[in-house]
């Protein structure tokens, strides 16, 4: 199981952390990845100005609502193979 | 200082729309001021007596009036029945000091029900005479342990013509009361009330019912660190110092939680269940009371607290202390835990606000803060505030 933590702090909510959880929490679900992955929030990453951050793989990286599908078909889904 | 836990509500005679009885309320600095009136008849003509007799009062009382003042500015104001030619509504006084001392004036309503540890306690009624009016009066004081409950005759007679012959009757209701858990908060006592109320009644109440339940609730020091301090070398330091300090620790700030969270070798974890598309979800430390996220959550708490001094607003805050989201929970603590404020505001500038495109700058949380304190001093905390 590992864990895609995104920040909830203030410029990365107000950037969206809200919807971008539950996309990622829907694309985990639609992709059947429900036992490999799992969605935690986090408070400041640190990285205010890259909002919003996603931590993954020990990596941050700088997701939108609207790229929060590209983010997980390139680094999420594309890393299980 | 307590925190004054109050809460009230009614059923309506059945068949009606309006409630002839009526409940005003009062904060004021060092005490709060409610009166319970029930007015002659039901529907209309007894909610406008019920409200002029609790609104005079209230306003009377609060402005320092008298109650000799107030009883004869009512006796003179209410309208006169056509149909009965009396002008009559009935009232129940009752003032509470921060610091726990009571005062109850009672008028035709039944007698209050003071209750200490599952235990009614006796209370020392003084008769006086007023324009003619016979009126009780007695003071007592109240504790954490203690709950008061004033109704009107809705509930003493409750069942009458249906499940009772008699109605509940006050030595029921006293009875009732005492057993309810002593932990419960004011607005469970007066639903668990109503509720039976409504049972007996079969759900058509035949006449109008209100219950009314005070509590008090221990207040306590509440230590607000909101900011990572300016100089991030003395983060460890500090942190020990609020910590240490008396009272409960709250943290508002996403870097500030994680600097806690580290000094402390603690874990942080976040509550996703607690998160809205308004606001964020509140964390969690081993000995912190509360962590939520900062500007945001503070703006929002800010604004419950500023209804809450409102008399106009103070019902919708009311209600929204009880949600579940980050700053209800915050405003809740401040409104009803807190009794002394320390605010240890964080001087370290976050490098995103000086982007012109985030509304959210430093000097915007500096004037929020300030409203902050502001607003709990209006309440009557004692508020201190720490540059670190």
């Amino acid at each position: 199981m590992k864990d895609i933590q995104v920040c909830i702090g203030s410029v990365c909510h107000l950037k969206g952390s809200y919807d971008i959880i539950n996309r990622l929490n829907g694309l985990i679900a639609d992709n059947g990845l429900n036992d490999k992955y799992k969605v935690k929030a986090t408070f400041c990453l640190g990285n205010c100005v890259g909002a919003v951050c996603v931590k993954f793989n020990d990596k941050i990286y700088t997701v939108l609502p609207e790229t929060a599908e590209q983010f997980f078909n390139e680094h999420v889904k594309g890393g299980v193979a | 200082m307590y925190f004054i836990d109050t809460s009230f509500n009614s059923l309506i005679k059945y068949g009606e729309e309006l409630c002839g009885d009526h409940i005003e309320q009062a904060r004021l600095n060092d005490c709060t001021i409610l009166v319970l009136s029930d007015g002659l008849g039901s529907g209309v003509k007894a909610n406008i007596l019920a409200t002029l007799t609790s609104k005079i009062a209230v306003t009377m009382l609060k402005n320092g009036s008298t109650l000799e003042e107030t009883i004869d500015t009512i006796v003179h104001t209410l309208p006169v029945c056509s149909e009965r030619h009396l002008a009559y509504s009935t009232f129940t006084i009752i003032k509470i000091y921060n610091d726990g001392r009571g005062y109850a004036a009672e008028f035709d309503n039944p007698f209050i029900f003071l209750i200490r540890n599952g235990q009614t306690v006796p209370l020392k009624r003084e008769k006086r005479e007023l324009n003619g009016k016979t009126i009780y009066e007695c003071s007592f004081v109240m504790d954490e342990y203690t709950l008061l409950v004033a109704v009107s005759d809705g509930v003493v007679h409750a069942g009458v013509g249906r499940s009772l012959d008699l109605g509940w009757q006050w030595e029921n209701v006293d009875k009732f009361i005492k057993n309810i858990d002593i932990s419960a908060n004011a607005f469970d006592v007066t639903d668990s009330v109503l509720k039976e109320c409504g049972k007996l009644y079969e759900d058509m109440a035949g006449d109008d019912t209100t219950v009314l339940s005070i509590k008090m609730k221990e207040q306590e020091t509440i230590n607000l660190f909101t900011g990572p301090p300016k100089n991030p070398a003395k983060d460890y330091d500090i942190i020990k110092e609020i910590l240490s300090s008396e009272g409960k620790v709250v943290v508002c700030g996403g870097t500030t939680a994680n600097i806690v969270a580290r000094s402390l070798g603690a874990e942080l974890e976040v509550d996703l269940s607690t998160m809205t598309q308004e606001l964020p979800p509140i964390g969690k430390i081993p000995g912190v009371e509360l962590v939520t996220e900062g500007v945001i959550t503070i703006n929002k708490a800010l604004e419950i607290m500023r209804d809450y001094v409102d008399p106009n607003k103070n019902d919708i805050a009311v209600k929204k202390l009880r949600e579940r989201n980050s700053a209800s929970m915050l405003a809740s603590i401040i409104i009803e835990k807190c009794d002394r404020l320390n605010m240890w505001v964080g001087q370290a500038v976050n490098p995103v606000h000086q982007n012109p495109k985030y509304p959210m700058d430093f000097q915007f949380k500096m004037n929020q803060l300030k409203e902050f304190a502001s607003v709990a001093r209006q309440m009557g905390k004692t508020v201190n505030v720490v540059f670190i």
